[in-house]
């Protein structure tokens, strides 16, 4: 009987968890793609400054819910981004004519990513198939 | 810089794989103690299947850096549940262990094999044969009875004039063998063992200072036999041999 209450318990944790963790996913996911969206309109604005502020919001965010991620989220999946975001860095350090387009091709990958990291943990037939 | 600074001790990475194959092996252990020792010793089909996914569950994980490690940890105790379940149901219901474990079958009844129940098991006579010479019954006749039990081993009744002799086909009787008790074991009392027995600490150390033991550290074993003796191999590697 206490070994059934003591799993229980433990399934009970691990469900709350789950939960917990999906939502937060779900709002800090919803929150990168903002402020992707805006550091989008920054570079199409070519507002150098606003860019380059924007670029720097997203990587304290992401420095500060990675520590989450990484423990939810393979770990391919989180470097496939911060790759994405080095790339989107050197690119607008370049200021070169065509890098515009490569940036904002790296930052729609960056929001897929960020699209569909949260969704592959979300309990829908999909993933479980 | 991207990712924060790594927060590990040391800062050697090959100790990434060590610890995560720590954690993971500790929660397997944890996880097979909870279980109980019907898992550990597979009485059913189910119990086999959960060592078996266990195993592998784990493996990868622990292998593969890039891997979360909750990607381990969760479908351990996923499994943790299901057994834990299981049991618990083939428990308050008969119907439902049937329905899991399935029913044993007696494959040789009365001496006769019963042919119908072996197809019924997918069971040659060839595999009967081998696994009645697995127990040492090298002739077919010589048994009564052979049950395939659940967990898919043979039990089996020899006929009555094929069996070892026993005292009371003999007509001798004996008394009660009871059990022995460990009562120290690597210098150390077993109190519980001690209690059992009906005995205290008192009476272990006066019977040892009997036997010029003075310190419990130089016993390696001490133990009292359904008889009375009391048995005691001190480190010197003497076997000591004195009735109580």
């Amino acid at each position: 009987m206490r070994i059934i209450i003591i799993v229980l318990l433990l399934l009970a944790v691990m469900i709350a968890c789950g939960l917990y963790t999906e939502r937060t996913l779900e709002k800090q996911a919803s929150t990168l793609q903002q402020e992707l969206d805006n550091l989008e309109k920054g570079i199409l604005t070519k507002n150098r400054d606003e860019t380059f502020n924007q670029l720097k919001t997203i990587e304290s965010l992401w420095l500060k819910w990675r520590r989450l991620w990484v423990l939810l989220i393979d770990h391919h999946e989180l470097e496939n981004f911060e790759l994405s975001l080095a790339r989107t860095k050197a690119f607008l350090r370049a200021e070169t004519a065509g890098g515009v387009s490569f940036i904002l091709a790296e930052i729609a990958t960056m929001k897929q990513l960020a699209t569909q990291i949260p969704d592959k943990q979300n309990l829908t037939l999909e993933n479980i198939f | 810089m991207l990712r924060p600074k790594a927060h590990i001790v040391g800062g050697l990475t090959v100790l990434i794989t060590f610890v995560r194959t720590l954690l993971l092996y500790s929660l397997v252990l944890v996880v097979m103690r909870v279980m109980g020792k019907r898992q550990i010793g597979e009485l059913q089909p189910f119990e086999l299947v959960v060592t078996i996914i266990i195993a592998d569950l784990v493996t990868v994980p622990m292998q593969d850096k890039g891997l979360a490690l909750l990607n381990g940890v969760i479908p351990v105790i996923t499994l943790l549940f299901a057994q834990v379940t299981i049991s618990f149901l083939s428990l308050k219901s008969q119907k439902f262990q049937e329905f899991i474990c399935g029913k044993p079958n007696v494959l040789i009844k009365e001496g006769k094999v019963n042919y119908e129940e072996l197809k019924n098991n997918l069971y040659s006579l060839r595999d009967l044969i081998e696994q009645l010479r697995g127990q040492g019954y090298f002739n077919l006749h010589d048994v009564e009875y052979a049950i395939l039990e659940t967990d898919g081993s043979l039990s089996v009744m020899a006929k009555s004039s094929k069996r070892p002799v026993t005292l009371e086909d003999l007509d001798l009787s004996t008394g009660s063998q009871g059990i022995s008790y460990d009562l120290i074991l690597d210098g150390i009392i077993q109190q519980s063992a001690l209690t059992q027995a009906g005995l205290d600490e008192e009476w272990l150390l006066r019977e040892l200072k009997k036997f010029g033991i003075n310190d419990l550290k130089q016993v390696i074993i001490a133990t009292l036999d359904a008889q009375g003796r009391l048995l005691y191999q001190a480190k010197e590697l003497k076997y000591h041999n004195h009735q109580r």
